[in-house]
């Protein structure tokens, strides 16, 4: 079973598997980046061509464009380095890069069982709260670390 | 060099009637005048935008509509002026290869 995205090529609506629309986002940009005069005509023509392609690729509409097909169409199409060198007109890289997002560490309002601080924290570090906190409170009783740095975590982190 | 002669294989291909891309894709492959279908967009909207062709929308039989691309005025006259510096090029190069 493969998570499936809904797109417009072209205007025209297709349904790719994700990883096949990684490779034909990936790909565009790509030549994008790579054509100086016209590029949103250009790409256009581009996106028409592609829809083209796979409309010749599917027996129905509700066939999924798999990544197969997307190799497939760019073999014909071209690499990116035939285009010629990259110039600077890659908006949607550059739009793409400054997506990632940025954490806070919260003490969790969901995941708690005393004050949320080790649900927080292991959202934050992305592990497992319960193992966390067994290993918060091994050190607490036996590894003589202070209860007050529970507490002091308690008061610094803000709730979500 | 190889990009002016590009330019001249497609309007030498719309002298001959209107065309739309795949189909001028398909006979330049033909000639072995290109191997990748994308490079051609691009040449097709410089000479498009320098005013040597125009397109129009043309539905078809299945699919969305096509952009049909004519040769201009201009660009019959472009053309009249590659045949002729081609035919001066080649001239010239056999004339030296013969000596």
């Amino acid at each position: 079973m493969k998570e499936v995205i809904n797109v417009s090529i072209g205007n025209q609506s297709f349904a790719l598997d994700m990883d096949a629309y990684r490779r034909l986002s990936g790909y565009l940009a790509d030549v994008r980046s790579r054509i100086a005069e016209n590029a949103d005509e250009v790409m256009a023509d581009i996106e028409m061509r592609f829809a083209d392609i796979f409309h010749e690729g599917l027996s129905s509409q509700r066939m999924v464009v798999s990544i197969a097909m997307v190799e497939a169409a760019i073999a014909r199409m071209g690499a990116p380095e035939d285009f010629g060198p990259a110039c600077g007109n890659a908006y949607e890289t550059s739009a793409r890069r400054s997506r990632r997002e940025w954490r806070a560490i919260r003490r969790s309002r969901i995941n708690r069982s005393v004050a949320g601080v080790c649900g927080g924290l292991a959202e934050f570090l992305g592990i497992d709260a319960t193992i966390l906190r067994l290993v918060t409170l091994l050190l607490i009783l036996f590894g003589g670390m202070s209860l007050w740095i529970y507490i002091i975590l308690w008061i610094v982190i803000p709730e979500e | 060099m190889r990009k002016g002669v590009m330019d001249y294989c497609v309007l030498a291909i719309l002298a001959s009637g209107d065309s739309y891309a795949p189909a001028i894709i398909a006979e330049m492959k033909r000639a072995e005048m290109i191997v990748v279908e994308g490079t051609l967009y691009p040449i097709l909207t410089r000479m498009k935008n320098a005013g040597y062709l125009t397109y129009r929308w043309e539905e078809s039989p299945q699919g969305p509509p096509r952009k049909y691309y004519t040769l201009t005025d201009a660009g019959r006259d472009y053309l009249a002026s590659l045949d002729e510096a081609w035919e001066t090029l080649v001239e010239q190069i056999s004339a030296i290869r013969h000596k």
